[in-house]
């Protein structure tokens, strides 16, 4: 990374150029490939997209969590220190401490044997040198952070014993108890029902308000972007395709993707029939040599489909790949909800 | 009952026996309880709720592939508690399900050809292997998907493709009726408006009657004429769509249509619901949501309401419904 000015504060977080590939029976998958960005502290960033466009990839090669046959390339830096290529004892002690890991099913994170209070103070006793007692009292505080119900019961019982909503209350309790400063959420919501995701999201503000948690939420659903996130990078096929302000992108979507995607939703729609992006995502193993959207995209021209588009800032806050440029004014706006 | 109706429910329950053993009988988990419903030919139904609001047992109570606990279904005129458990696998040709996973209600070791057959393999024998190759072929085409996809596996398809086999495969015995459990929520926002539309055409072109068992709202709101609200197994609320989605009477559908976050700048955030579903095997006494429920008062404690009409096709399940100028 270049030197920031010495008076400038360091991102917390800076993602440059990261690459992952595995290797299969069937050669090399690339899942993600020139993904770049930055989050401030205190930030809340979104990575969105569909089903393998490889944000929960990138976030598992931050924290070191790849499958064994994945391997991650390029930078990444927590408050100016490298993090892609550290050994595994330096990651192991950054997830535990500085970075806090909440992922879509907390039945598979939690042990089903272990009560609560011991999910959440074993790492306090172990590696904070915390008595029981003072461990059980931070745990207890955390969860009412939290705002479990009857928080003093729940650290006596298992996992199975709480509901969903619950249990993705302790998850959350348990990633913020040694104070991270970037919590990363895969999918928090998508396991639970709406009634329940909307005291969650209702949560997540509240923390990011009272603690000033950085977060990196990766989704597929744009409602709990808008719900939680200052930014998003949109992603299609393991490509960052686009950047900005939430509340920018979702009012004026400049990538055709992104265009494509808000127009889709359901939920914006009163015609008789529902508006589609056709096709579907290439295959990552036969990804066409120019731009991956070309056979998807209504404004594809000769170039899309041999030359793969750069990423291009095109303002302070806002980058996107593509060759297409969409009109001035407010035209390239999405379907207006 | 009328004649048109293509399915007509009459008081369903469904209940399961929780853990009993040699000395006790164990619990009653009561899944869906006291539920009415009817559809004619050419309509959709949408069944919406949470999870473990009995909307899939409900499904599959409908196509006679659970035992009822009480009540009846009457499937094109026919009702399917009278029929001996022959006569109903026969019958229940005249209506075909549409799953939630498509990879997984698809058997791994058949290609698309022998999964298409296999159907009418049961139903009708005397057809020969031409003639079902030729109906297997004309629906391939007809969801969108080639000739070449008759001799490909399953794992092969993407899940938009398998979606597209599995409905495929439920129209291949030329049903009546579709009960599609859940059918987008595992594909991508992309793929599932190009299913929603392909499931809209065969209905128009077909008359199909379409059960549509979903917790989106707005796909719900979308595909369906009419929409019946479950919680914790009984019907809360009933009506035509557009009327519900306007000006919903029940605190909880209310609830539902709030609580989903709105991909819009400056969208506020709520809360409209708070706590977690109770227990199926130990529902509240009173009215089942009256713990949640911002509205509750000392009756809801009490006292389950029963589901009462307001107007000629609307009903809902609460002591104190919202009006419309409070839903508005």
């Amino acid at each position: 990374m270049n030197a920031a000015p010495a008076a400038q504060a360091v991102p917390l977080l800076v993602v440059h150029d990261l690459a992952v590939r595995f290797a299969t029976d069937s050669g090399p998958v690339e899942a993600v490939r020139e993904v770049g960005f930055t989050l401030e502290r205190g930030e809340a960033l979104a990575l969105v997209g569909e089903s393998g466009s490889g944000k929960t990839q990138s976030a598992m090669a931050l924290l070191g969590l790849l499958a064994d046959n994945g391997r991650a390339t390029g930078t990444a830096t927590l408050a100016g220190a490298p993090l892609l290529g550290q050994p595994e004892h330096v990651l192991r002690r950054i997830r535990g401490a500085r970075i806090g890991v909440v992922f879509q099913d907390p039945m598979t994170a939690l042990n089903p044997y272990l009560t609560i209070e011991r999910q959440m103070t074993e790492t306090l006793v172990l590696h904070r040198s915390r008595s029981r007692r003072e461990a059980r009292a931070e745990a207890l505080q955390m969860l009412e952070a939290v705002r479990i119900t009857d928080a003093r019961r729940r650290l006596d019982q298992y996992p199975h014993e709480l509901s969903g909503g619950m249990r993705q209350r302790v998850m959350i309790a348990m990633a913020l108890l040694p104070r991270p400063e970037l919590l990363i959420l895969d999918e928090p919501t998508t396991a639970l029902d709406v009634t329940v995701q909307a005291q969650i999201l209702d949560l997540l503000a509240a923390l990011r308000r009272d603690l000033g948690t950085a977060m990196l939420l990766i989704t597929h659903d744009l409602g709990v972007v808008a719900a939680v996130c200052d930014r998003m990078l949109v992603m299609y096929a393991g490509e960052g395709v686009e950047q900005g302000p939430v509340a920018e992108l979702l009012a004026h979507p400049r990538h055709p993707y992104t265009q494509g995607l808000l127009a889709s939703l359901p939920a914006r729609q009163h015609g008789a029939r529902l508006a589609t992006l056709a096709g579907q995502p290439p295959d990552p193993r036969a990804r066409p040599p120019g731009c991956a959207f070309t056979p998807r995209c209504r404004h594809a021209m000769a170039v899309c489909s041999t030359v793969h588009p750069a990423w291009t800032e095109e303002s302070a806050t806002r980058g996107r790949r593509c060759h297409w440029q969409p009109p001035e004014a407010s035209a390239a706006t999405g379907e207006a909800p | 009952m009328s004649a048109a109706r293509l399915l007509d429910a009459q008081d369903l329950a469904v209940h399961y026996r929780i853990g009993g053993g040699l000395l006790h009988r164990g619990r009653a988990l009561r899944a869906v309880e006291e539920v009415s419903l009817n559809l004619a030919a050419g309509e959709t139904l949408g069944i919406v709720g949470e999870s473990g609001c009995g909307k899939s047992t409900l499904g599959r109570a409908l196509l006679g592939l659970t035992p009822i606990t009480r009540g009846r279904v009457m499937l094109a005129g026919i009702d399917l508690t009278s029929l001996s458990a022959r006569a109903l696998r026969a019958h229940r040709r005249h209506a075909q399900m549409v799953f939630q996973d498509p990879l997984a209600s698809l058997d791994p070791r058949m290609t698309v050809g022998q999964i298409l057959a296999e159907p009418l393999r049961v139903h009708e024998p005397s057809m020969t292997p031409l003639a079902v190759r030729a109906r297997a072929l004309s629906l391939l085409e007809r969801v969108g998907l080639g000739a070449a996809a008759l001799n490909g596996y399953p794992h092969e398809f993407s899940g938009g493709q398998c979606q597209r086999i599995g409905i495929a495969r439920a129209l291949m015995l030329r049903p009546k009726l579709l009960v599609c459990d859940e059918p987008v929520s595992a594909l991508d926002v992309s793929i599932q408006g190009q299913i929603v539309n392909l499931l809209q055409d065969l209905q128009a072109e077909q008359g199909l009657g379409l059960v549509f068992i979903a917790h989106d709202l707005a796909v719900v709101r979308h595909i369906s004429h009419r929409v019946q609200v479950l919680y914790l197994g009984r019907t809360v609320e009933t009506g035509p769509t557009a009327a519900i989605f306007a000006a919903p009477r029940h605190p909880y559908t209310r609830g539902l249509l709030d609580a989903v976050p709105e991909a819009r700048p400056g969208a506020p955030l709520r809360v409209p619901v708070a706590g977690d579903l109770p227990s199926p095997l130990d529902p509240p006494p009173g009215c089942a949501f009256h713990p949640r429920c911002p509205r509750a008062q000392a009756r809801c404690h009490t006292e389950a309401p029963a589901l009462r009409p307001l107007g000629a096709d609307r009903a809902v399940r609460c002591h104190f419904p919202l009006d419309d100028a409070s839903a508005a």
